[in-house]
């Protein structure tokens, strides 16, 4: 039961880093199971004055960097990165700007994407990133910093913001 | 506008956005940040700035992050359940207590008033009509010392009635013992 209740509790967030880093659905859920079964077979390892999570991240972080390093040496078969899930408002300028958003991510470099969504979805940490994408934690920073400047110009440069600020309610 | 004054505008827009970015770091609403109001309230270029930042955040937001199945937690469990093995003290304990369990039945064996010498051995079977489990057992070591072909044993058990529940006994603890000693294939099966 303790292991369930472990497993339960940061399901969310290991499967949320594979996801970004892996950006397959099924190559996730499997990165994510063989990192739990890692870390359940060596809890001893893990000392117990410093956070789980991040130790729990880092070990993820490396079974995805194997997991690309697999996939390189393979012919990829389908796209490495899927759609992002719809979950949208279902009125025009929102899905507009979603449209876009997800144009300019896209564009990003993988570093810049997986940390700035890993900061901003997933709302893990700068040290919790720096863990799980083995850099240090200013690296981490910097590519979020820069990953949401980029993302700006694209959607200013597409004339994006504008229009969606004029057609969107005041809050 | 002098020359010197652009520059400080420029300045302030660079530190403007550091200070947008230390904000938005800490996960706080930029449009509640006094320095950053104080700034965009003279200047139209960051207040754009600051307005496509928290638009742009508010629309990542809303593009839910994907979830985990609903059983993932128990195909984890599922997973690690074939690779557990008994821990080493475990298989040790299991081993001690056949040892024991064996000293004891080759003791009970040995001075057991049943165990006559002279007497003509029948089949258990034929001894009670109910078999009782200790005879169950005392059969199938017996069977088991007999066909392992330990032919030492058997001619023991020969040449001393009395003996043969001992010896097949130990050979009962021996072999369990060894079944379940560290590293060995048999114990992973048996545990």
């Amino acid at each position: 039961m303790a292991m369930l209740a472990l497993v339960e509790r940061y399901q969310g967030q290991v499967f949320g880093l594979c996801y970004r880093m892996l950006g397959q659905r099924q190559d996730a859920e499997d990165m994510a199971q063989e990192t739990f079964a890692r870390a359940l077979k060596s809890i001893a390892q893990w000392d117990a004055g410093r956070e789980f999570l991040p130790w729990l991240l880092a070990i993820a972080g490396n079974r995805c960097r194997s997991h690309l390093a697999q996939r390189m040496r393979r012919p990829a078969s389908t796209p490495l990165v899927e759609q992002l899930p719809d979950h949208r408002p279902d009125d025009e300028p929102a899905r507009h700007l979603a449209e876009e958003l997800r144009r300019a991510l896209a564009r990003l470099r993988s570093e810049y994407r997986q940390a700035f969504l890993l900061f901003h979805q997933q709302q893990l940490s700068y040290a919790e990133i720096g863990a799980a994408l083995d850099c240090p934690l200013g690296t981490v920073k910097t590519w979020v910093h820069r990953a949401r400047r980029e993302v700006i110009e694209a959607l200013r440069h597409r004339g994006v913001i504008e229009e969606t600020a004029h057609a969107l309610p005041r809050t | 506008m002098r020359y010197h004054e652009l520059d400080a505008g420029k300045v302030d827009c660079r530190r403007f956005k550091a200070r947008l970015d230390a904000v938005l770091d800490e996960r706080r609403r930029p449009e509640q940040d006094a320095q950053l109001r104080s700034h965009a309230r003279h200047c139209p270029e960051c207040t754009s700035w600051m307005k496509s930042q928290t638009m742009a955040l508010t629309a990542l937001e809303s593009m839910a992050a994907e979830e985990c199945p609903a059983d993932f937690a128990f195909r984890v469990l599922q997973s690690i359940e074939p690779v557990r093995r008994p821990s080493h003290w475990r298989r040790w304990a299991v081993a001690a207590l056949a040892l024991a369990a064996g000293l004891l039945l080759a003791i009970l064996g040995w001075r057991s008033p049943d165990a006559a010498p002279n007497q003509p051995q029948t089949p258990l079977a034929n001894q009670s009509p109910v078999v009782q489990p200790y005879e169950i057992f005392a059969r199938e070591t017996e069977h088991f010392a007999v066909n392992l072909k330990s032919h030492q044993l058997v001619v023991v058990g020969e040449v001393a009635d009395g003996f043969k529940p001992v010896t097949s006994s130990v050979f009962t603890a021996l072999n369990s013992l060894w079944r379940a000693l560290p590293g060995s294939e048999s114990a992973a099966r048996t545990l």
